[in-house]
């Protein structure tokens, strides 16, 4: 497939970038590493006549232990460990996403937006046209959840609960202002739409707080190959041990639902026990309530949300 | 010269060593060309419109306002090319776009050739298309029964079954009646696709003279050739087909192509080069790879451990066309005869035609389903006679020098080196039955054709002709119709003819893959090209040997001396030791006469029974396998971990180790593949999978080790007694891993692919039952 027509404008600087983002609004889509767009791009999936890249705005490459800007490729992250390295996980998980010569493209920006997943969506025209289309790309109806209007397509980002459970708040700045969110807040959690970012407004770091230096952090995700392909489950936890008692804890999970999601209601009631296996599964028991995933990736279902239990299971496992 | 006098030396110079393809340079600086590099001054992009409905007559196509864009040169459908093909010419049901009607989601509908692939993606959203909906069939066993609306006019009675198979050999009752141990299972196998690296390409020019060529992604110049010239009515002598290098096929490019043919009637209608490049959802869509299959058997075996009877029965879903599928149809039995003996034979083997994608030939061709669902029933059975399954299955191989209870004649066999050296590396006899819960090992063999014996045409043409020339500058060069698809083909030829004139390969120059150029080879399937092709080329250069040794003795003035061909120089046995240089010898052997030409051929002897079918599955050889693998699996997760992989291939001689170890090293690649990821999901007719990132082949981070053993029985007909490696090795490696698995956790999988959810939901119900 070829891409469509598209004008491509190439801002030099942070301030250029977010004037032709606000000219151009809704007919424009910000190009970071492209690895994930580009592809819908050419299946004709939503593409906009403009395409504002960032590959050229030094103001979004920023780096240092506390702060990742939007264009830092995976391979950065990975190549490139700060001398302290306080947040392992973050080359650790990197290298878990799609494969070597795609993360030399991918950005962790594009990464934390990466448009959620449904076999009804990424499709080609052709498919489609056979097929019919589903509500994420103008049709009536999902036909995941057949009947319902609102889309369930999911999303598989792996940075994303990573970054929840180390606190991380995100940057964004459009042409009048910035604001500053936890990092939960940019999904909606409409698989349709499902970043909360305002027309002309532009993911510009990530910043993860001091305070959450010194946690224990571990990540899991549900794939069938070892490389390339996307999350149908992913579980990060991360908590502070004092020996073998728990505090602080946090679980965020990833490919299950149209949003990452996060427990803190539930977590936060085991602070202060020892960590165990039983533990893990006590937890598993209370999160089931909340995951709910539909059919519309490879695995079926019922063991994407098993796989939760499993990962929570084999973490704390490996924790005590 | 007979076809079968073979250079028996065992001391060789090229043959045997490990040498790079003489591609493989070219391939990795770029300066290959495969055929969608080739660039012709004013091509035209050609596209074809694909049908968005699985089975429905079409009422009208117009065309006007697609032909009006400008930019578009040209739009051509069915009724532009109503003469029907297929690569057998018994089943020819195809056209190279809907006549009357579409019969699977991706059927070609129109041609259309613009100035640039946008203006062609625009032409094709311009053609309207008034269809009517037709009754859809896409249940294999649904077409068993009588059908409201056949899919092909030629179909079994009035139901939708394309091919019927039935074969008795022995007497399978008497099997039954003496059996102390039987086993029946049900399998169920969904299609799997080659998944090759270039996805199928075109150029097609006519020249001002109205001669035609065309330069395509094929497996078989000469199948090609012939479909082109019955759907375009055009004479052979006109047409000249070339094959550029090639990016993998398995299979999947050996029928002729309805894109061939568009390209053709395209540049036909325009008098410009036209250039087809498939999407990678074209390539899915084509398919023409591994069939669905439900397979049934019941195996008997007797007191004495004796396999006494196999009966099985087969249901292949061939999707819309014919294609091969007449020769699938009898793989998936007759090719269960070895290697073990099974006096008692029944088989009953159905294709259907369905409204999907059509199904063809994939490395192992017909025999990859049923050799999993045979290999797991012989584990059940010693394991219910309470014998070790290698044991068992080596108390049952053929010996060499047999023949088949449906009359393959066995030749060179080297099934018991193979199972005693994958036994032996892998410490078989300290591990089985002794692993830990979750950790396992298992065994299968394999057995297939090295060529098939019979050709498809009828006809007297040698199934293989080389050409060898040696002219003043001494280089050798070869034209052979040999279709090198990534293989190594090109470099058996030069391997072959240069053992034989004695000369490093550097001086060998091979044109193959060229209608023009080289004379008729029936092309890479069926694991035909070294055995037939190879031996072709020996013949040719053992004229040529003949010819320089005339030249030499004369040279010597030893009109009786025998010399011998090494490292360029042509040397004199005995004493006084005369040498000459091979330059020398090629000028004497000329002078007066001008270049050296030769011609070798290869045809296979005369074989099999008189029955019907007899002819199906022989082959003037026969390749066996063993494989034992390793694995370990996750109980809580279901993963599995294949570990290690040990492989033992007996391919007669090898020829060159390198490629024998790398297509052994990719059947496993491919059978793991089919075995633990691959599957087809379809919503209602439709394909959901059809791109790289959802059809899960296996990665490279996820191979095991793999152990590949080379076993050399020396074939006596076999160039140099070689015999086949690329298809043969792929059989045993899925049910090994099977059988391993349930040798890790106690549950047998009777369909695949074998994924994680699978397995802990079998666990989970076998734990319940």
């Amino acid at each position: 497939m070829i891409l469509p027509e598209f004008t491509l404008h190439q801002p030099k600087s942070l301030a250029e970038t977010l004037q032709i983002a606000q000219e151009f609004g809704g007919d424009s889509d910000f190009l970071a590493g492209g690895s994930d767009l580009l592809p819908n791009y050419k299946n004709r999936l939503n593409p906009k006549p403009h395409l504002i890249s960032l590959q050229h705005v030094a103001e979004l490459r920023a780096r240092d232990v506390f702060t990742i800007g939007a264009m830092v490729t995976l391979q950065e992250l990975i190549q490139r460990p700060l001398p302290d390295a306080a947040f392992p996980i973050l080359p650790k998980v990197s290298k878990m996403i799609a494969s070597p010569l795609i993360r030399t493209r991918a950005t962790v920006g594009g990464n934390l937006l990466a448009n959620n997943r449904c076999v009804y969506f990424n499709q080609s025209p052709f498919w489609h046209q056979a097929v019919g289309l589903c509500t994420k790309v103008g049709g009536e109806a999902c036909k995941v959840v057949t009947g319902q209007k609102q889309c369930y397509a999911t999303y598989c980002g792996d940075l994303a609960p990573v970054l929840m459970v180390l606190g991380a708040t995100v940057l964004l700045q459009d042409r009048q202002k910035e604001r500053r969110l936890p990092l939960i807040e940019l999904y909606s959690g409409d698989g349709s739409r499902p970043h909360l970012l305002q027309q002309g407004e532009l993911l510009v770091r990530i910043d993860i707080p001091q305070a959450s230096v010194g946690l224990q952090v571990a990540y899991r995700k549900l794939r069938l190959r070892g490389s390339l392909d996307f999350s149908e489950a992913g579980v990060a936890v991360a908590a502070r041990f004092s020996g073998k008692i728990l505090s602080d804890l946090r679980i965020a999970v990833t490919g299950l639902a149209q949003a990452p999601l996060a427990f803190p209601e539930i977590t936060k009631e085991f602070s202060g026990e020892p960590a165990s296996e039983a533990m893990a599964q006590e937890i598993s028991s209370r999160l089931a309530r909340f995951i709910h995933p539909v059919k519309n990736l490879n695995f079926l279902p019922a063991y994407r949300k098993e796989m939760v239990s499993v990962f929570l299971r084999q973490i704390f496992r490996e924790w005590c | 010269m007979s076809n079968h006098e073979q250079p028996t030396s065992k001391s060789f110079n090229i043959i045997g060593t490990p040498v790079p393809l003489l591609d493989s340079g070219p391939k990795v600086t770029g300066e290959a060309k495969f055929t969608d590099d080739f660039q012709f001054t004013n091509t035209l992009v050609g596209k074809i419109l694909r049908s968005p409905l699985p089975h429905a007559r079409i009422k009208s196509i117009s065309v006007a306002k697609a032909l009006a864009l400008p930019g578009v040169f040209a739009i051509v459908t069915g009724k532009d090319a109503p003469v029907r093909f297929g690569v057998l010419p018994i089943s020819e049901d195809e056209n190279a776009m809907a006549v009357d009607k579409v019969r699977y989601v991706g059927d070609p509908v129109a041609g259309v050739a613009a100035v640039d692939e946008a203006t062609a993606l625009r032409a094709l959203q311009l053609i309207d298309v008034e269809y009517e909906n037709l009754p859809v069939y896409l249940d294999p066993a649904a077409s068993l029964t009588p059908a409201q609306e056949k899919i092909h006019e030629k179909s079994v009675r009035d139901t939708n079954i394309h091919k019927e198979v039935s074969q008795h050999f022995g007497n399978i009752e008497k099997a039954r009646e003496t059996a102390v141990a039987s086993v029946s299972a049900s399998f169920h196998f969904p299609g799997v696709t080659h998944a090759f690296t270039e996805p199928h390409a075109v150029v097609a020019l006519f020249s001002d003279d109205g001669h035609l060529t065309v330069y395509s992604a094929t497996q078989v110049t000469h199948y090609v050739h012939r479909a082109l010239a019955k759907v375009l009515d055009m004479d052979m002598h006109r047409i000249r087909v070339i094959k550029p290098y090639l990016g993998g096929g398995f299979g999947g490019k050996g029928d002729p192509f309805a894109h061939e043919i568009i390209a053709s009637l395209l540049a036909r209608r325009t008098g410009r080069p036209v250039k087809i490049t498939f999407d990678r959802e074209e390539v899915f869509l084509t398919h023409h790879g591994r069939h669905p299959t439900t397979i049934s058997l019941t195996a008997y075996a007797d007191q004495d451990h004796h396999l006494t009877g196999l009966d099985l029965q087969t249901l292949i879903d061939g999707g819309a066309y014919a294609g091969f599928g007449v020769v699938t149809t009898y793989y998936n039995g007759v090719l269960t005869q070895g290697p073990y003996r099974v006096p008692n034979f029944r088989y009953q083997g159905t294709r259907v035609y369905t409204n999907k994608m059509p199904c063809g030939p994939m490395r192992g061709h017909g025999a990859v389903n049923s050799r999993y669902a045979f290999e797991v029933a012989i584990d059940m059975l010693a394991e219910r006679l309470q014998v070790d399954p290698c044991v068992f299955r080596r108390d049952n191989f053929l010996p060499p020098s047999t023949e088949t209870a449906n009359q393959f004649r066995i030749t060179s066999n080297g099934i018991a080196t193979c199972l005693q050296e994958v036994m032996t590396r892998s410490h078989w006899q300290e591990c089985y039955g002794k692993l830990l819960c979750g950790e396992g090992i298992g065994v299968g063999c394999g057995f297939y054709i090295s060529g098939s014996a019979l050709p498809i045409h009828r006809s007297d043409i040698p199934q293989s002709t080389v050409v060898v020339k040696v002219d003043a500058d001494g280089k050798v060069v070869c034209f052979s119709g040999v279709t090198d698809i990534g293989q190594g083909a090109n470099t058996m030829i030069a391997q072959c003819v240069a053992e034989i004139l004695g000369l490093p390969l550097h001086w060998l120059r091979v044109h193959a893959g060229d209608t023009e150029l080289a004379p008729i080879d029936f092309g890479s399937y069926s694991s035909r090209e070294t055995f037939m092709g190879g031996n072709a080329a020996c013949q040719a250069a053992l004229q040529i040997r003949e010819e320089l040794t005339k030249a030499a003795r004369e040279l010597a003035g030893h009109p009786a001396g025998s010399f011998v061909f090494h490292d360029a120089k042509v040397t004199l046995q005995g004493l006084p030791a005369r040498e000459f240089s091979f330059m020398d010898v090629v000028q004497r052997a000329i002078a007066h006469k001008g270049a050296l030409v030769a011609k070798g051929s290869y045809e296979s002897p005369q074989l099999g029974g008189s029955f019907k079918g007899a002819g199906a599955g022989l082959s003037p050889a026969y390749s066996f396998g063993a494989c034992i693998a390793r694995v370990s699996v996750d109980r809580e997760t279901g993963f599995i971990r294949v570990r290690k992989v040990w492989l033992a291939h007996d391919c007669g001689k090898a020829l060159n180790p390198l490629a024998v170890e790398g297509q052994i090293e990719g059947s496993v690649h491919m059978g793991l593949g089919q075995l633990l990821c691959e599957n087809f999901h379809y919503q209602g007719a439709t394909l959901t999978n059809a791109n790289l990132l959802e059809y899960k082949t296996i990665l490279p981070v996820d191979m095991p080790e793999v152990e590949a053993i080379i076993v050399e029985s020396g074939d006596p007909e076999g160039p140099f007694g070689a015999k086949e490696c690329g298809e043969g090795a792929l059989h045993p490696v899925l049910p090994a891993v099977g059988n391993a698995i349930y040798n890790a956790i106690g549950v047998r999988f009777f369909a695949l692919p074998i994924t994680p959810d699978q397995v802990l939901s079998a666990m989970a119900k076998d734990k319940r039952g």
